[in-house]
């Protein structure tokens, strides 16, 4: 006895039906990337919008934020406020508002430790969020299952940067990022996402300063410094 | 015409806000028990004495009249919440004018909730009377009656809630009249003859048959308040029941009046010491008293008293204008409401740790960006910038040069651009960033990390990150 065909396609449309070879089907807004080749892989076909992203860098300037920049570029102002929480430097206002990000609808929260976590949840709570950007390295599992439930029922791309060592440690958030740098551009890693493990990393030509060619070409040679005469 | 009277009737020692089981008293006879005495069947009327035969550990004070005043005033404030026509009718009801503002709170049942739901979170009790007439609702208080047939409501009153003179009612007693429905139905002028003239104007007006205009409750023009606490407090967390009274007849007074704050002080008197000045501030105009008392409950569990406190007085500084605002539209979302999380932020975390960016005209990087309280609209910049890094360290970090290179973590650091020279400063040598002289470059390390270097007269440095 065989089911019609009919019935298994009507089978296969249900939400809540996994397939082993598939990412799940996900009912959440999701903004592009602006990366084709990361868009296919992403659950969502994009960033999600509602649920925790967490970023695991391989060092501060690998380019860990530029590779959001052209989903945080289709924000629109209606959506809300972007807020940086625990930013591991000081925001340089100039190199922002010279990449297209509102600084009109920037917010900076300065907080450490569970301080930073707290007021992500506080944030995320609001709903007046589009976007969240905090540094939680020292966040325990508790804490990140605490912002995966606020965010869950937001429409806010929650991103969640921490250190690379952190990658073996279990996480709640349902997308996990690990990124290295290279000399051709940035190589996402997903550590996790829903569906099934991604075979190898890709690698994505993100904005930079300057043209990645220039990484392989020669470079200008360095002048030492001169030390001056020390003067009696 | 719609008015609602809500009958404190336990207002004397409500006010006094004793410990419970507690009494009010005046000349050694009990004038109001609050909820717990008057479960054990301490009446008003009682004589002390009788009363703590029935409640041992009841406690008696004696009534203040003046704080009484005080209290309703403050209540009429708090009344402003629900309507801007406020009347008093001492000594402890408040007429509300309701028939205007219904719609606004969608029905009477949703506005009778949240004057309840007010009145238990300063810890009231009430009886509410719902009429056409102010004096029907006042009569219907003793009923706790909020039916829409007032009328027949009105009619099966018993006699005593007209408050007559105990000769006067012993007599409408003796004639067999016990209800108000009995009373109505005699001709006025034998009941003026009889019980004086009064009686009938009263019965008139509180059917509607004749006018009974209200003198209006004015809201002061300032708004200071005390209140002066039963004990002394010794921990600031338990000054949160008492400044919730001050701090939602704020609210009542601003709505009333349309303005808003940002700014308002809790003063907290001590016997010895002078006063400590607690002020709340606020990210934007409001007069929310949810936002008001968030804000004053972070505030006080932080705060450590010098001393114990004996009285709380609230002050509004500054109050501006501040118009209502419009109920969404299908569905516009509105991404204002940021403000009360950022109230919340800053109470915790310090006012200076929440803050928005603006960019500022100088070349020095160091003195580019500025904070500011909140983000004010910018222009997008019309030329393309040169790189900047979108990390900047407030801190240089010094690099070692080896063989002629800058490295960074040991690996030797590979320079993308050729040297971009900043310098000069010289007009705020002795306070600030001050002068300098830098050549800068982009960099990358070996694990694919963007950096902005520079090198002056004492070596090389890592200024930022390009993210």
């Amino acid at each position: 006895m065989s089911a019609s065909p009919a019935a298994l396609d009507a089978l296969l449309q249900r939400a809540d039906l996994w397939r082993g070879g598939g990412c799940a089907p996900h009912a959440e807004a999701a903004l592009a990337s602006g990366f084709a080749a990361l868009d296919a892989v992403l659950p969502d076909g994009g960033w999600p919008c509602g649920g925790l992203t967490e970023v695991l860098a391989g060092g501060l300037g690998i380019g860990e934020l530029s590779l959001f920049l052209p989903a945080l570029r289709q924000l629109e102002a209606e959506a809300g406020w972007i807020v940086i929480v625990a930013p591991p430097a000081q925001v340089h206002a100039p190199a922002w508002q010279g990449l297209g990000l509102p600084l009109s609808r920037l917010l900076v929260v300065e907080a450490e430790g569970a301080d930073a976590a707290w007021a992500c949840e506080q944030l995320l709570g609001s709903g007046a969020l589009a976007a969240l950007l905090a540094w939680l390295p020292s966040a325990d599992a508790r804490a990140l299952r605490r912002l995966q439930l606020a965010s869950s029922s937001t429409r806010c791309l929650s991103l969640v940067f921490r250190p690379e060592r952190v990658a073996p440690q279990p996480s709640p958030a349902p997308l996990r990022l690990a990124l290295r740098g290279s000399d051709s551009g940035v190589q996402v890693e997903l550590l996790k996402r829903r569906g099934p493990p991604l075979a190898k990393p890709l690698c994505l030509a993100i904005e930079r300063p300057l043209p990645w060619s220039r990484l392989t070409r020669g470079a200008p040679a360095a002048t030492p410094v001169r030390r001056e005469p020390h003067v009696a | 015409m719609q008015w609602l009277a809500i009958h404190f009737f336990r207002l004397p020692v409500e006010v006094l806000a004793l410990p419970a089981p507690a009494v009010a008293i005046a000349q050694q006879r009990i004038v109001a028990a609050d909820t717990a005495a008057a479960a054990a069947g301490v009446r008003p009327g009682q004589r002390l004495a009788d009363a703590l035969a029935l409640l041992p550990g009841l406690r008696p004070h004696e009534r203040q009249r003046a704080r009484e005043v005080a209290a309703l005033e403050s209540l009429a404030c708090w009344a402003g919440n629900f309507t801007p026509t406020v009347s008093l009718a001492p000594p402890d009801t408040v007429l509300l004018e309701i028939g205007g503002c219904l719609q606004l709170f969608g029905g009477l049942e949703p506005l009778l909730g949240k004057i309840r739901d007010g009145a238990a979170a300063q810890g009231l009790s009430l009886r509410l009377g719902l009429a056409a007439t102010p004096l029907a609702a006042r009569w219907l208080t003793h009923a706790d009656s909020t039916v829409a047939h007032w009328q027949a409501a009105l009619a099966t009153l018993p006699v005593d809630v007209l408050g007559l003179s105990d000769a006067a009612e012993r007599r409408l007693h003796a004639l067999g009249l016990r209800t108000l429905a009995q009373l109505f139905a005699l001709p006025g002028a034998t009941v003026g003859h009889r019980f004086g003239q009064a009686l009938p104007l009263q019965l008139a007006q509180a059917r509607g048959e004749l006018p009974d205009p209200q003198p209006p409750f004015a809201f002061p023009e300032r708004f200071v308040q005390r209140l002066e606490l039963p004990a002394k407090v010794e921990v600031a967390d338990h000054l949160l029941f008492a400044a919730r009274r001050l701090l939602m007849a704020l609210a009542g007074w601003l709505q009333a009046r349309q303005l808003g704050i940002t700014t308002c002080t809790l003063v907290l008197d001590h016997e010895d010491i002078p006063a400590t000045q607690l002020p709340l501030g606020f990210a934007s105009l409001t007069r929310d008293s949810e936002r008001l008392i968030r804000v004053a409950r972070e505030q006080l569990e932080r705060h450590r008293l010098a001393a114990p406190v004996t009285e709380l007085q609230l002050q509004a500084d500054a109050p501006q204008a501040m118009a209502g605002s419009s109920v969404a539209l299908f569905g516009q979302q509105d991404a204002g409401n940021i403000a009360p999380v950022i109230e919340r932020l800053r109470a915790r975390l310090g006012d200076a740790a929440v803050h928005g960016l603006a960019v500022h005209d100088d070349h020095r990087p160091e003195c580019a960006t500025r904070a500011v309280p909140w983000p004010e609209p910018t222009d997008a910049p019309d030329t393309a910038p040169p790189p900047r890094p979108l990390w900047l360290h407030a801190k240089p970090q010094a690099l070692h040069e080896v063989a002629g290179r800058p490295t960074y973590a040991g690996a030797a650091l590979k320079l993308l651009t050729r040297a971009e020279r900043l310098e000069s400063g010289w007009w705020d040598q002795d306070e600030a960033t001050g002068d300098l002289r830098r050549d800068y470059f982009v960099a990358t390390t070996t694990q694919g990390a963007w950096l902005w270097i520079y090198r002056d007269a004492h070596g090389w440095w890592l200024h930022g990150q390009f993210a």
